[in-house]
């Protein structure tokens, strides 16, 4: 009942101040929150000062931020937003929301951005509050292109130590010259900055730990192939700390993870001498220890595409249906191999050049041609003239 | 855009012709003390001047006075700044200033030196270092459009004028070009086109005065990304800053820098350091130009202590005279 | 000027050759001027937005002010208090007085930038009382016309019955007689109301001039900084008009040739001692009083340049002019009175230029070549001037009487 009654006076003032005040209006339509029953306004604002002014718009401060419900399912929420309602001097945004929403993880969550939730359930873009027109009244309410700029500067200029508008913005076409556009560093697909690393082994950088295990003191860490191949995201293996723990345009030598515990929680089951070693280790190569070369086409595959979780360690069946499951000479396009069956090659039978029945296995030529090899030639190809 | 705007439209000139005719209307009376002269001639001469000079004298002593309650001011919360420079921009281009294009204001290194308002840039942004580990603080600078501005005071043409609405107001068609105002702003904000031969003006913001009687913002506070920069009534920013300083404990110092400092200034400042560090001037909370008007209003109140010297002089004058008159 | 042919040319000519060179420098400070009317400020000077105010204001307008405050005192003493012996100091000071302010307002004129608006300082519509360069403006224009008027029986004197009109003109010779003495007699009858008037300005912008500064808070060094400026600035006018009436009253007499008036000299410089010590002991409470002195105990530059201006321009000038010998002696009055001019040159310069500090410092300004060259010669105009009307006007006695 008390909350019902100064939601009447709010809404009455706010409307004698629309009404008195024209467009000095202080809160936007959009941002009328709806209560629920266990709420006042008081549940987030502070009201300490009398409110019987017209004047009571910027009375009322937010000091407080509620979000009722853990955010929307994992999976429902956009990938990228093309953030386009203010763009004037500059082209629109391409926001990456889902780096943005992997690294958010980390710490505090959506709840990062996504600070106001007024229902259950609900995520709200940002400009269901805040208004994309500025309007003189929005005193301590930031209009959207405040509210999107002070939410993307706080963490950005944390670890970017900058403030050009480049970064993310492109200014209008016309504006400027196409060669002295800066262009935006987006970030799909490679969300991990380039770490610093004390030692460098090829192929990928590693970072050496010196550890207290005497006979093996050396951990060597290859953080690209945690990342990349192994399929895990950051937030498993990093917890908590501000995006600037880890992102750092100074590239000052950081290491937020140096606990052997974060490690087993996937490497629980493996002998000391898997990490530990007496000089620092070289990054998996799959070829030399396998047999199995990767190249051409599965190089780029994470290895839980056909091993499953490091946990659950599979050797994956020599067939390949695993992952190719109507693999078939039929129906098999062979040119996405990169190597397209031409002329004579087109009707060739899968074994014709591949070992057994392991497809994937490299094909071999000299069951027909003396002095031909894969993959110096290729079926199809002109011979080079000078061999 | 609003009743609230519509006041704007006010007739500032009305304080100082009020003050005009009040000031006239002493004079008879005082003309009395010169009755030790005999000379009539004299008496009317010396009232004449009287007038003239007192109706100048008090004339905009009420100017001060007329300001209005919804004077408008913008706050700025150097807190949010980001040193992004795009109100340089802004201001540029609303002025018609010499401008660049947006991403060469992306350019850090003017930075490495303090600059301030100059007659091509009407308001510039400093960059300082961060203390104790913490962000550099940028700090844009403008004309601070005082209270009870010195300019306006200092001018003798009333070239600078304090509006009731809260701009301080150039209007280069009065200026003789004394730069006497200069010397007075005790924020030295202001500059002056040296370069121009027959008709240089004293640069400073104008508040942009045009786009606020349309009901738009400043253009510096519109174009500022971070909204660092709140356009409103003087008294609701005010109050706006005390609560974000008392809602934010440790991100603010307990100072609104501009509250009280020179009497006063429309635009106001929130730090997260003492404002010392930031190049602001350590100023009393009186304008300076309190001083001088006391002084002056003190010894020239309704013309009295010239017309009693006058007076004096003249009865020196006789008393000493023996009936040699210089040859 | 046309009755030029009629002065009977007696002994001192006009052209020396200490006069070819401040003919020389007035030429070169001419040019200066041409240049700052047609290509502006910025390019012939070095004032700035932090140092809006420069060696013009300093000198030509504060200095010139104070220096021409001869013409006031002395009419003040002669006219007022009807000391018959300083009559023939008069009209000395009084023309002093009125090419100084001339240049004042030249000086001024120079300095501003919109010169070509200067008349708006006359339009009641646009004054702004709270302003005191309003009253030092209206003052100083109006002193600089009662000037005039003061002036006038000097030039009818010259002329009743003598005017020569050349050519055709020469019809008119006798109305123009007529008419120059009826004006004198006019002039005569209300001499006293402009003389007592340009006394009561004089003291009004004199103290206003020093009133100007303290606006300029906290950018004037406290040394210098304080309410009482408009009286120290009136105490020393007092002080620094007699002292160049003295100071002039030598040097005329030296180049002219002629007997120097010592009595009425020593006379007038036994009013000094008393100014100056008003004014220092004034100067001292001041300091106690705002807590300043401690600025004074370190070694800045600042405290050298008040040292200076104070010991060199106030005490010691003080403590020569109490010697009654030295008052009688021309040397003597010559040296006492330089130092108060020096002194108060001084403290004008620190006023306005030296103890001005900008807000947000940077490079520090220091006059160009041009800014030199103007005031220097406006110096040497003034010289120039001054000899002419003196050798063709009826202002100092003895050089009447040597002429007739």
């Amino acid at each position: 009942m008390k909350g019902l009654l100064i939601t009447i006076s709010i809404l009455t003032a706010t409307g004698a101040l629309a009404l008195l005040f024209g467009a000095r209006t202080a809160v936007p339509p959009a941002a009328q929150p709806s209560l629920t029953s266990q709420e006042s306004c008081l549940t987030c604002h502070d009201a300490a000062r009398s409110t019987d002014d017209a004047r009571v718009d910027i009375r009322l401060f937010r000091s407080r931020d509620v979000v009722h419900a853990a955010p929307a399912a994992p999976g429902t929420a956009p990938d990228v937003v093309l953030i386009d309602q203010l763009a004037e001097l500059y082209q629109p945004v391409v926001f990456d929301h889902r780096v943005h929403a992997a690294m958010s993880e980390i710490e505090g969550g959506c709840v990062n951005c996504h600070h106001f939730e007024p229902t259950e359930g609900s995520v709200q873009p940002c400009r269901a509050c805040h208004s994309p027109q500025r309007t003189a009244g929005t005193l301590d309410h930031p209009s959207l292109k405040g509210a999107y700029h002070r939410q993307c500067l706080a963490c950005h200029r944390d670890w970017s130590h900058a403030n050009g508008c480049g970064y993310c913005h492109q200014e209008q076409a016309g504006r400027v010259a196409l060669a002295a556009r800066p262009v935006p560093a987006l970030a799909f697909g490679a969300s991990n900055p380039v770490l610093p690393s004390p030692v460098r082994t090829e192929p990928h950088p590693a970072y050496v730990y010196q550890t207290r295990n005497v006979s093996a003191p050396l951990v060597s860490f290859q953080h690209l192939d945690h990342a990349r191949s192994f399929d895990l995201q950051c937030v498993d293996c990093h917890q908590g700390g501000s995006c600037a723990s880890c992102h750092d345009g100074t590239l000052k030598p950081r290491r937020p993870v140096h606990s052997m515990s974060t490690c087993r929680t996937c490497h629980a089951a493996n002998q000391c001498r898997f990490c530990h070693d007496q000089s620092p280790r070289p990054a998996f190569d799959h070829l030399a220890r396998t047999g199995w070369n990767l190249e051409p086409s599965h190089s780029d595959l994470s290895c839980v595409k056909c091993h499953g979780r490091v946990e659950a360690f599979v050797i994956p069946s020599g067939n390949c249906r695993g992952c190719h499951g109507g693999l078939s000479a039929a129906t098999f396009d062979h040119s996405i191999t990169g190597v397209p069956l031409l002329g004579s090659h087109a009707g060739f039978k899968c074994t014709r050049c591949h070992e057994k029945s392991r497809s994937a296995s490299p094909a071999r030529c000299d069951g027909c041609h003396a002095t031909y090899a894969y993959p110096a030639q290729w079926p199809g190809r002109r011979r080079d003239p000078s061999t | 855009m609003s009743a609230a705007h519509t006041s704007i439209d006010g007739t500032p000139a009305s304080g100082r012709t009020e003050g005009a005719t009040g000031a006239t209307a002493i004079v008879p009376g005082e003309a009395g003390t010169t009755g030790g002269l005999s000379r009539r001639d004299f008496v009317r001469f010396s009232g004449v001047c009287a007038a003239t000079l007192a109706a100048g004298t008090a004339a905009s002593a009420g100017g001060n006075r007329t300001l209005s309650d919804d004077r408008t001011g913008v706050l700025v919360d150097l807190t949010l700044c980001i040193g992004c420079r795009r109100c340089e921009w802004a201001c540029n281009h609303e002025n018609g200033m010499p401008n660049g294009e947006l991403h060469e204001f992306d350019d850090a290194s003017v930075f490495d030196e303090r600059r301030r308002p100059t007659s091509m840039h009407l308001t510039v942004v400093n960059r300082w270092p961060p203390s104790g580990g913490a962000k550099p603080v940028h700090v844009k600078t403008q004309c601070m459009h005082c209270e009870h501005p010195a300019c306006a005071s200092a001018c003798l043409v009333g070239a600078m004028r304090k509006t009731p609405e809260g701009p301080v107001i150039y209007d280069a068609s009065r200026c003789i070009g004394c730069r006497y105002c200069m010397v007075a702003c005790p924020f030295q904000f202001a500059a002056y086109e040296y370069e121009k031969a027959l008709t240089p003006r004293v640069t400073k913001c104008q508040f942009c005065r045009s786009r606020t009687q349309r009901g738009e913002l400043p253009a510096c506070v519109a174009m500022c990304p971070v909204e660092a920069l709140t356009w409103g009534r003087r008294d609701e920013l005010l109050i706006l800053a005390h609560e974000r300083i008392r809602n934010n404990p440790g991100r603010y110092v307990d100072h609104v820098y501009g509250e009280h400092e020179a009497g006063g200034t429309s635009w106001l400042y929130l730090a997260d350091r003492p404002f010392t560090e930031l190049g602001f001037p350590d100023l009393g909370s009186t304008s300076p130009a309190e001083l001088t008007e006391m002084i002056q209003h003190g010894i020239f109140r309704g013309f009295a202590a010239p017309l009693m010297l006058f007076g004096l002089l003249g009865a020196i004058g006789k008393l000493t005279d023996h009936g040699k008159e210089r040859p | 000027m046309n009755g030029n042919l009629s002065i009977p040319r007696t002994r001192p000519r006009f052209f020396t050759p200490g006069v070819w060179v401040v003919t020389a420098v007035a030429i070169i400070g001419a040019a200066a001027l041409a240049a700052r009317f047609v290509v502006g400020l910025g390019a012939v000077t070095n004032l700035s937005d932090a140092y809006p105010w420069g060696l013009w204001i300093a000198i030509d307008v504060a200095c010139g002010v104070a220096l021409a405050a001869g013409g006031f005192t002395t009419a003040f003493v002669a006219h007022l208090l009807h000391r018959e012996q300083f009559h023939p100091l008069v009209r000395p000071a009084l023309l002093t007085a009125m090419i100084g302010y001339t240049f004042v307002a030249l000086g001024v004129m120079t300095d501003l930038g919109r010169f070509w608006a200067m008349w708006h300082v006359m339009l009641p519509w646009m004054w702004q009382g709270n302003s005191v360069l309003f009253e030092v403006a209206i003052c100083v224009m109006t002193y600089l016309t009662v000037l005039y008027i003061e002036f006038l029986p000097i030039v009818c004197e010259r002329f009743i019955g003598r005017v020569r009109l050349p050519g055709p003109l020469a019809r008119l010779d006798r109305s123009v007689d007529r008419m120059l003495r009826v004006l004198d007699a006019g002039i005569g009858r209300v001499m006293t109301v402009f003389i007592i008037l340009g006394v009561v300005l004089s003291c009004m912008h004199q103290s206003s001039l020093g009133t100007l500064m303290v606006i300029a808070g906290p950018k004037l060094h406290p040394l210098w900084q304080s309410p009482m400026l408009p009286m120290f600035f009136l105490l020393s006018a007092f002080a620094v008009g007699f002292s160049m009436v003295i100071f002039e009253s030598l040097l005329a007499s030296r180049s002219l040739g002629l007997e120097p008036e010592i009595d009425a000299l020593a006379r007038l410089a036994s009013f000094i001692p008393v100014l100056l010590g008003i004014y220092a002991a004034a100067k001292v409470i001041d300091l106690l009083n705002r807590g300043a002195v401690g600025s004074l105990v370190q070694p800045t530059p600042a405290a050298g340049l008040f040292m200076l201006e104070f010991i060199g321009g106030v005490v010691l000038p003080f403590a020569l002019l109490m010697r009654q010998r030295l008052r009688h002696s021309p040397r003597g009055l010559l040296t006492a009175a330089s130092l108060v001019i020096f002194g108060v040159i001084a403290n004008r310069l620190n006023v306005f230029l030296l103890a001005y500090t900008p807000t947000i410092e940077g490079e520090r300004y220091y006059p160009a070549f041009a800014e030199f060259a103007v005031t220097a010669g406006f110096i040497a105009m003034i010289v120039l001037i001054y000899r002419f009307i003196v050798l063709n006007f009826p202002v100092i006695e003895r050089l009447e009487e040597a002429r007739t």
